[in-house]
């Protein structure tokens, strides 16, 4: 073979390699990847690519990738993984409580800097303001897009109140009320606790301390007030419910397993996630009431969920096609189906008028308590530092619950702890 | 003709030639080569990184030193955790293997269903320490659980045991020991079947008892099984801690927290790297000082075969 020859044959070589690489890139489709963890059970997987699947159909130049990572922590591990690995995604479904956190890492960008036209201003307006607390920082940039978000309601046992010869539509209302009902309850009726608030981490007594007027953290993330005397008096009226009135288990009530407690009537009422709402709605074997949580000074509720998160680390044409993706996924009519398939809130009142919704909460009432709630609604204890901060909050919570130091003493030592962790934010 | 001029063995013999010129210290080497490289890079490599991370300052910009070690020390969930592993390790490991020697002597003999009563000591063994964990987990429950319905049945007060700081170690200690236990039960079963019978029958014929037997025949032979199990029974004290993620994820209020979640916790829920290192080089050294404490105590008092 001549020299000739040979060159001829790597050219002919080199142009069908190119030729086989080239549908890769010639046609310039942006990849993306959306990491995501499931929370609730229900064949959510599906519902998620089916969303995914016609956002792909809308923008056919940008391929998502969906993956399912397992549970909020391990979104989060992902995510770190993949950073550190320099391979960032450019989306992630993550604890809105996380915001602080994953800014002090650099993690994540705000979506102001890629909202543009003054429909995308409005868009990142359009949201309710109870859960953009958790969203939004003290400066005013918005840093996560609320998704799969809830709020805890009251579910009660109609037959019990009828037993009982309460108003079975009627809950308790007050933290008294809430107390006298469950004696009534407890005593009347089969059931062997009035009153179930899960103690397994901190997000009850949140709701607790908001009823009494006491906000946890700060709104900038930098300081904490853990033990103010609402605070205080909150946590005391809580541990209480088990330790003075005996209307509560005794010990920490561990939410996982609240919801088959309740089914088997051994709770009257208990709080739970409206994130079970579906859950509860289909497996209760008796009529179920779905209501606001009491109050006491207020009502109240915190928020709780999710938000999505765009990374700093993505290149900017995959942050362009991922800030497209968020923006479909809140779309009224995507966040309607959301919500039916898992009773998680809708984030924006104009979801709440897309007919499959309206429908559904025309028919069932629980789906709608959790929306009207929201004007008792406000932002979950969320710091810098938040693994630690909220780590302390939750042994704190359990530590009062279990009747191992007052209140007063568990909060005052906490405050001092969280103030430690969050000193260096402050500087 | 010998066997050199038959020409047979030429051919090989050209062919391992070469490898008769290596000097033997570097033969040997050559031959260690592949392990080495495996665990320097899994085990090794790792470790020493541990080790620099655990050094560094807590914030960047701080100077290298024991930093993090001070914090450790200061951290009052590490000292819990650390004596929550202690306690779990001693009552934990002991139990197991004492159980696992008694139900492996009783499944030894012959008797109608043996390999049923072998596979159900073992069933725990086999199964996911996760899905184990949710079995529990359903039956500690305070209000439905199978074991508080027990307790009621016998007319005692029921009990939230994972949700009470005084209680929830030891029903951890019950998991443990029930997945732990049919493990060691098989290392067991395997030594007893290597014990020869003609001890057993020469003493039979002597006249001893079957206790005097179990405790001057069976016992000792099972010695060197005993060692090998104990070191590995106290390592997995401190290392299975997957059912806390599924039962109580250390509470409540950090009593039921063991080092080894905690270093999960410090490292991936609150992102203190260099904290968690430190706790994993401290955790690695207790590991480290136990087994070579268990072998020198152990292994002049055992009679190896």
């Amino acid at each position: 073979m001549s020299v000739l020859n040979r060159m001829r044959l790597c050219c002919g070589a080199a142009a069908i390699a190119v030729g086989l690489a080239a549908p890769a890139g010639a046609a310039g489709k942006t990849e993306i990847t959306l990491l995501y963890p499931i929370a609730v059970g229900g064949p959510l997987e599906a519902v998620i690519n089916g969303l995914i699947d016609r956002f792909e159909a809308a923008h056919p130049d940008v391929e998502v990738e969906a993956v399912y990572a397992g549970g909020y922590r391990d979104v989060e591990v992902a995510a770190r993984a993949a950073i550190a690995a320099g391979d960032a995604p450019a989306v992630a479904l993550m604890e809105a409580t996380q915001m602080f956190e994953l800014i002090d890492l650099g993690f994540i960008t705000p979506f102001d800097d890629l909202a543009a036209t003054p429909e995308d201003k409005a868009w990142l307006g359009s949201f309710y303001p109870a859960f953009m607390s958790n969203s939004v920082d003290a400066d005013g940039r918005t840093w996560g897009i609320p998704f799969q978000r809830s709020t805890a309601v009251q579910y009660w046992n109609k037959a019990y109140f009828r037993d009982a010869g309460l108003d079975p539509e009627v809950p308790p209302a007050t933290w008294d009320e809430l107390v006298a009902m469950s004696k009534i309850l407890q005593d009347k009726t089969a059931a062997d606790w009035g009153i179930g608030i899960p103690s397994s981490s901190s997000w009850m007594y949140q709701s607790i301390a908001l009823q009494n007027g006491a906000s946890l953290s700060a709104p900038d993330g930098r300081s904490a007030d853990l033990d103010s005397t609402a605070a205080i008096e909150a946590l005391q009226w809580y541990a209480d419910l088990s330790l003075v009135h005996a209307v509560q288990s005794p010990g920490v009530i561990a939410a996982a397993t609240l919801p088959q407690a309740f089914f088997e009537g051994k709770y009257a009422i208990i709080w739970q996630s409206t994130g079970s709402l579906t859950n509860v709605l289909d497996n209760a074997p008796f009529d179920v009431g779905v209501g606001m949580l009491p109050g006491n000074r207020q009502r109240g509720a915190t928020a709780g969920g999710a938000n999505l998160y765009l990374f700093a680390g993505a290149p900017e044409a995959e942050k362009a096609a991922a800030f497209e993706l968020v923006k479909f996924l809140t779309q009224p009519e995507q966040a309607a189906e959301w919500t039916i398939a898992t009773g998680y809130v809708a984030p924006s009142p104009v979801d709440w008028e897309v007919d499959a919704l309206k429908d559904l909460t025309a028919r069932v009432s629980g789906y709608a308590v959790a929306r009207d709630q929201l004007e008792f609604t406000d932002r979950m204890f969320a710091t810098y530092a938040q693994g630690r901060t909220y780590g302390l909050l939750n042994a704190a919570v359990q530590a009062a619950v279990t009747g191992q130091a007052p209140a007063a003493d568990v909060l005052g030592r906490l405050q001092g702890e969280v103030e430690a962790v969050l000193a260096p934010y402050r500087k | 003709m010998t066997l050199e001029d038959s020409g047979f063995r030429l051919p090989r013999r050209r062919l391992l030639a070469p490898l008769g010129r290596i000097p033997d210290p570097v033969f040997a080497w050559l031959i260690l080569l592949p392990a080495l490289i495996g665990l320097s890079t899994f085990s090794i490599v790792p470790m020493a990184i541990g080790i620099w991370n655990s050094l560094q300052g807590a914030r960047s910009g701080e100077p290298m030193g024991l930093g993090q070690y001070q914090a450790m020390i200061g951290d009052p969930i590490f000292s819990t955790a650390l004596v929550n592993n202690l306690l779990f390790s001693v009552v934990t490991v002991p139990i197991s293997l004492a159980l696992a020697m008694l139900m492996a002597v009783l499944v030894n003999r012959r008797f109608h269903g043996r390999a049923l009563a072998r596979l159900a000591f073992f069933t725990p063994a086999m199964l996911p320490v996760v899905g184990a964990a949710s079995i529990w987990l359903f039956m500690y429950q305070p209000d439905f659980g199978v074991i508080n319905s027990l307790l009621e049945t016998l007319g005692l007060a029921r009990q939230n045991l994972l949700g009470q700081p005084s209680t929830v170690l030891p029903a951890l200690m019950v998991v443990m020991v029930w997945k732990e236990a049919g493990f060691f039960m098989l290392l067991y079963l395997a030594a007893l079947q290597s014990i020869p019978g003609e001890l057993n029958e020469a003493a039979v014929l002597e006249g001893a008892g079957g206790w005097y037997r179990f405790r001057r025949i069976t016992f000792p032979l099972l010695m060197p099984t005993t060692l090998f199990a104990l070191i590995i029974a106290v390592a997995n004290s401190f290392k299975h801690v997957d059912f806390l993620f599924v039962m109580t994820q250390g509470g409540p209020a950090n009593a039921s927290t063991l080092l080894l979640y905690h270093i999960w916790d410090t490292a991936f829920i609150q992102f203190r790297p260099g904290y968690a290192a430190a706790v994993s080089t401290f955790l690695v050294t207790i590991l480290v000082i136990l087994a070579v404490v268990q072998i020198r105590l152990l292994d002049r008092r055992i009679h190896y075969r």
